[in-house]
C-alpha cells in the first residue's frame, strides 16, 4: 500500500487501520498523527518535512521510520515488531521525545542529532541504540569577567591633581614629532581613527607604506610610561596645507589621518561567497543552487561559493567562522546566548561583518578589541547590577557632563514574531546595508553628500533555502548633509509587517533645516517637518479563495504648515506647507507667520483585479487647500496577489506590561526572527521596556585623560553631590593631546556612554 | 532554581568588568552557583588574573578556582553562595585587558 502525500498538511481520519504493508512518503509535509492509527503490516515512514508527532499509533509490523526534518514526539505508541528508527534533526533543537512507548521487538534507534528524552519507554527485546549525538554532556554553565590589569605606576601618576602627559607617533619605529593629535574612538564602529598634524610639514614623512604607532605618555616621576593606544596603523587620506602669515612667513600644515588595522580588518570580505548551515536543518545545496551563485572571472573561469555543513551549527561557529577565520582575530569571546542558526552567508561585497551582523543586531551588541586581538562582542544589557565593580567616575573628574535621555515611545504591548517550531513556509534572514553618495563638486556649493542605511529582510523558502525569493526593506535611515557639513535633511523610515510576512505599510519621519519663524527667520536646527504615515490592507483574492490581493494603500502626510495671519485667502489665513513656502521663498519672518502641525495630503490607492489586469483608483485630497488634487483610475497588467500558505512562517505572541489593558493597547512589532521562542520572549520583554524606558546618554568631558578607559568600560557616574547618576558602559571615546605655543601639552579626553539597564 | 550564576540580588550574571591595579585582590564578590553533583566551580588558568573563592559566611581559605576547582556535589540540588576575589599579577605594560570564564563545568 503505498502512499505518496507530496504536499500540505497529512490529514489522516482517526481510527484507521492499515491492515497490509504500508509504506508513507511525505514530502515537505507537516505530520501530525494523535489518532487510534493500528498500522498491521510491516510499515515504511519517511517524511521529509514539518513536524512529527505519533499518538495512539500501533505498529504491529516490521517498522522503519526515517525522519528527515522535524520534531518528533511520540506518545503512547507501541511498536510489536521489529523497528528501525533514524530520525535526524528537529528545529531549534528541541529534544526527541519518547514518553510510553513500547518496543516489544528488536529496536534499532539511529538519532544523530538532538537531545532526547525517554519517559516510560520500555525496550522488551534486542535493542540497539545508536544516538551519536543526543545524549550530549550538559552544558557549562558560566559568566566571564573581564579584567583591567592596571600598571601600578600609572595608577599612581593618574591619581594625582597635576598630571603631565605627552604623546609620540613613530613612524617605521622612528619618531616623529607632532603638534596635534586627535584619535577618536567612535560609537558602532571597531576601530580607531588618528588625525596627526606634523611639527615638519614634510610629505615623505609618512606614506602609504608606512607603519604608525600613536602612544600616549604619563609622567610617572621618573620617566614617561607610554600607553600604546594605535600599533601598525596605517595612512588612510591626508592634507596638504600651503599658506603664508604675513604675505611672507611659510605657515604650511601637514595633517594626516590613520586608520588602525582593527578597522580594516573589519572590512574583510571572503574571495569566494561562503555559506554555512546546519544539514540537519537545511538540505544540502543542488547543482543549479550552486550554478546560481558562482561569480564569473574577468579573465575566464569561475567562483563558486563555498558550502560549510556545520551539523547543529550555533552562533558561536558564525562568530568563530566570520571574526576568527575571516576577520583574523585569535578569539571570540562573547556573553550572547549560544543560540541555533540555520544557515549565514558571507558574500564578497557583504563581508564577513556584514553576514553575522543581522544574528547579532537583535541584541545591540557592544564590539571592541584588545591587545591580545580578541574580540569581544559583548551584550551590555545583561550586566551584574547594582555597583559592585563599576568604576567610579567622580564629579572632580568632570569638566563637562551632558546627561540626555531619549524620547520614550510609550507601548504598553509588543507583538512578538518568531519561527516556531511547528511553522513552514518563508523562512529569512537579515543584513544590513550602507552606502553614501555624493553629488556636485567638494567645496561648492552644490555638494551634497547622502548616506544611507538600511535594513533588508532576505526572504527564502524552506524547501530551497539557499535561494532568496524576495527582499524587503525593512527600515532606512537617509541623511543628507550640504558643503558645509549642515545636515538639511533626515529621514527614518520603519516598514510594518503583519505575521504573514506581507508589507502593511510604514512610517516615514523627516527633519529638515528651515528657517525658524521664532528666530528671525535663521535656520533652526533640523525640525520634523513631515510624517507620512501608509497603511496597507488586503483581502481575499475574489478569483481564488487561496490567495489574498492587495486591496488598498492609504498615505498620509502630515506635518509643519506655515500659516499667513497677515494675508487672508477667502476669508481664512493663507496656509502652506512650511516646506513649499520655503522652496518658494514666501516665508517672511517678519510677517505675522507662525507654523502649526497638521494634516496636509491623503492618498488613497484603491486596487481591483479584473484577471489578467488590476485597476488602479488614486485618490488625493490636499487637507491644507481642502481640495482634491487628483482623482483618476488607470488598468495596468499584472497580479497583485500573494500565496498565504507560502507566506506563512512565524508565530506571533502578545507581550503586554501588566497592570495596563484597561487603557487600551498601543502596541509595536518586534520580530526576533529564528531566535527560539525563550530568547525571542526575553529580548521582546527588553524590547518593550526600552521603548518605555529608554536607556540615558551621557557624554562626559573629563578632566584628565584616563588611559584605561576604552569601550565596554563600566563606569558608575555621579553628578553634584556624588549623587549617583548610575552606572554606564563606555560606547566612545576619543583623545586628544596638543602642544601649546608657549610651551606644554595639553592633553583632553571625552567619553560617551549609555546607562546600562536589566 | 535557574540554571545560571547570579548575584546576591538574584540577578543573573552573564559578565563582569572591572579594572584593578596589578598585584591587588579585590573586595568579595557574591556570587550564588546552582549546584549539582559532579559539576565543579572552576575558572579560567590566566596568567595575569586569578579568581579565587570560597563559601560565603566561612572563615575557609580562598582557593584558586584554575588549580583547585571547587566540587559542588555536596551541594547537589541546592543553591550555593560563594565569595569570589579576582587577583591580579604583575603586569609589564601599562594596561592589559583580560577576559578569564567563571564555570560551573563537569569537565574541570
Amino acid at each position: 500500500m503505498p502512499i505518496l502525500i507530496p504536499v500540505e498538511q497529512v490529514v489522516i481520519p482517526p481510527s484507521v487501520l492499515f491492515a497490509g504493508d504500508t509504506e508513507i512518503t511525505l514530502l515537505q509535509a507537516s505530520f501530525n498523527l494523535q489518532a487510534a492509527l493500528v498500522f498491521g503490516g510491516a510499515t515504511t515512514l519517511v517524511p521529509t518535512g514539518g513536524v512529527i508527532m505519533l499518538e495512539g499509533a500501533a505498529f504491529s509490523g516490521g517498522t522503519s521510520l526515517s525522519m528527515l526534518m522535524g520534531l518528533q514526539t511520540l506518545v503512547s505508541v507501541q511498536f510489536d515488531g521489529d523497528t528501525a528508527m533514524a530520525p535526524t534533526a528537529r528545529l531549534n533543537d528541541e529534544p526527541n521525545v519518547f514518553p510510553e512507548v513500547l518496543f516489544e521487538g528488536d529496536a534499532s534507534l539511529a538519532l544523530s542529532a538532538g537531545l532526547t528524552q525517554f519517559l516510560a519507554v520500555a525496550f522488551q527485546s534486542g535493542t540497539a541504540l545508536a544516538a551519536s549525538a543526543t545524549i550530549e554532556r550538559q552544558p557549562d554553565v558560566e559568566f566571564t569577567l573581564f579584567v583591567d590589569v592596571l600598571d601600578s605606576a600609572i595608577v599612581a601618576a593618574q591619581a594625582g591633581n597635576i598630571r603631565r602627559y605627552t604623546a609620540r607617533a613613530l613612524v617605521d619605529s622612528v619618531e616623529v614629532p607632532v603638534r596635534r593629535a586627535v584619535l577618536e574612538a567612535p560609537e558602532n564602529t571597531l576601530g580607531m581613527e588618528l588625525q596627526l598634524t606634523l611639527a615638519r610639514p614634510l610629505l615623505s614623512l609618512i606614506t602609504r607604506s608606512s607603519s604608525v604607532t600613536f602612544q600616549v605618555g604619563i609622567w610617572t616621576g621618573a620617566a614617561y610610561q607610554y600607553v600604546t593606544l594605535i600599533s601598525g596603523g596605517k595612512l588612510s587620506a591626508r592634507q596638504n596645507t600651503l599658506k603664508n602669515n604675513d604675505g611672507q612667513r611659510p605657515a604650511d600644515e601637514v595633517v594626516v589621518s590613520i586608520i588602525d588595522p582593527v578597522a580594516d580588518r573589519w572590512n574583510r570580505a571572503p574571495r569566494a561567497p561562503v555559506y554555512l548551515y546546519d544539514p540537519e536543518k537545511v538540505p544540502a545545496p543542488t547543482q543549479s543552487e550552486i550554478a546560481q551563485q558562482r561569480v564569473e572571472l574577468d579573465g575566464g573561469g569561475f567562483i563558486s561559493p563555498v558550502y560549510t555543513p556545520i551539523s547543529g551549527m550555533r552562533l558561536r561557529d558564525v562568530l568563530t567562522e566570520a571574526y576568527v577565520e575571516g576577520c583574523g582575530f585569535a578569539e571570540v569571546v562573547s556573553n550572547i546566548p549560544n543560540f541555533p542558526v540555520r544557515e549565514a552567508s558571507f558574500s564578497l561585497d557583504g563581508g564577513y561583518d556584514g553576514g553575522v551582523r543581522p544574528l547579532l543586531e537583535l541584541f545591540a551588541p557592544m564590539l571592541f578589541a584588545d591587545q591580545s586581538n580578541r574580540l569581544f562582542v559583548i551584550d551590555p544589557d545583561s550586566p551584574l547590577p547594582g555597583t559592585m565593580l563599576a568604576q567610579p567616575h567622580p564629579q572632580s573628574a568632570t569638566r563637562q557632563l551632558v546627561d540626555s535621555l531619549p524620547q520614550r515611545e510609550p507601548v504598553n504591548a509588543i507583538l512578538l514574531q518568531f519561527q516556531g517550531a511547528d511553522t513552514g513556509g518563508e523562512t529569512f534572514t537579515e543584513r544590513l546595508e550602507q552606502e553614501t553618495s555624493n553629488s556636485g563638486q567638494f567645496g561648492t556649493p552644490a555638494y551634497t553628500s547622502t548616506a544611507v542605511t538600511r535594513r533588508v529582510r532576505e526572504y527564502r523558502t524552506v524547501a530551497e533555502p539557499l535561494v532568496v525569493v524576495r527582499e524587503e526593506v525593512v527600515d532606512e535611515e537617509v541623511e543628507t548633509t550640504d558643503w558645509e557639513f549642515n545636515v538639511i535633511e533626515r529621514t527614518n523610515r520603519t516598514d510594518r509587517f503583519d505575521a504573514l510576512g506581507r508589507k502593511t505599510g510604514f512610517l516615514m519621519t523627516t527633519d529638515r533645516r528651515l528657517p525658524d519663524l521664532n528666530a528671525d527667520g535663521a535656520y533652526a536646527l533640523l525640525q520634523n517637518v513631515l510624517r507620512t504615515e501608509q497603511l496597507i490592507t488586503y483581502k481575499t483574492n475574489p478569483l481564488d479563495s487561496t490567495q489574498d490581493v492587495q486591496d488598498k494603500v492609504t498615505t498620509v502626510e502630515s506635518g509643519l504648515v506655515l500659516v499667513d495671519d497677515g494675508f487672508e485667502y477667502l476669508g481664512e489665513p493663507y496656509r502652506i506647507p512650511l516646506t513649499d513656502a520655503h522652496a518658494s521663498g514666501y516665508i517672511d519672518p517678519e510677517g505675522d507667520m507662525h507654523t502649526e502641525q497638521a494634516d496636509i495630503r491623503t492618498t488613497t490607492e484603491q486596487l481591483r483585479v479584473r484577471g489578467q489586469q488590476v485597476d488602479v483608483e488614486v485618490r488625493v485630497v490636499n487637507h491644507v487647500s481642502n481640495a482634491t488634487q487628483r482623482n483618476s483610475t488607470t488598468s495596468r497588467p499584472g497580479a497583485v496577489t500573494i500565496d498565504r500558505s507560502e507566506q506563512t512562517a512565524s508565530r506571533t505572541v502578545l507581550l503586554t506590561v501588566p497592570g495596563t489593558d484597561t487603557e487600551g493597547r498601543r502596541v509595536q512589532t518586534f520580530n526576533a526572527g529564528e531566535l527560539p521562542a525563550d530568547l525571542a520572549k526575553e529580548l521582546g520583554l527588553r524590547r518593550l521596556a526600552r521603548l518605555n524606558d529608554p536607556p540615558r546618554q551621557i557624554a562626559v568631558d573629563r578632566t584628565f585623560v584616563d588611559l584605561s578607559i576604552r569601550r565596554g568600560t563600566l563606569l558608575r557616574i555621579t553628578g553634584r553631590g556624588e549623587a549617583s547618576l548610575g552606572n554606564y558602559i563606555v560606547t566612545g571615546f576619543s583623545v586628544a593631546v596638543e602642544e601649546r605655543r608657549e610651551g606644554g601639552v595639553v592633553a583632553e579626553t571625552s567619553l560617551r556612554a549609555r546607562e546600562l539597564k536589566q | 532554581m535557574s540554571d545560571q550564576f547570579t548575584d546576591n540580588f538574584n540577578v543573573p550574571i552573564t559578565y563582569l568588568s572591572t579594572q584593578q591595579v596589578e598585584s591587588a585582590d579585590s573586595s568579595p564578590i557574591i556570587v550564588k552557583v546552582p549546584a549539582v553533583a559532579l559539576a565543579w566551580l572552576s575558572a579560567d588558568d590566566d596568567a595575569y588574573v586569578r579568581v579565587r573563592a570560597r563559601r560565603n559566611g566561612t572563615a575557609d581559605p580562598y582557593v584558586d578556582l584554575a588549580t583547585d576547582p571547587i566540587d559542588l556535589t555536596p551541594y547537589d540540588g541546592t543553591t550555593a553562595v560563594f565569595d569570589l576575589v579576582i587577583r591580579t599579577e604583575a603586569v609589564a605594560d601599562p594596561v592589559v585587558s583580560r577576559a578569564v570564564q567563571v564555570r560551573r563545568t563537569f569537565n574541570p
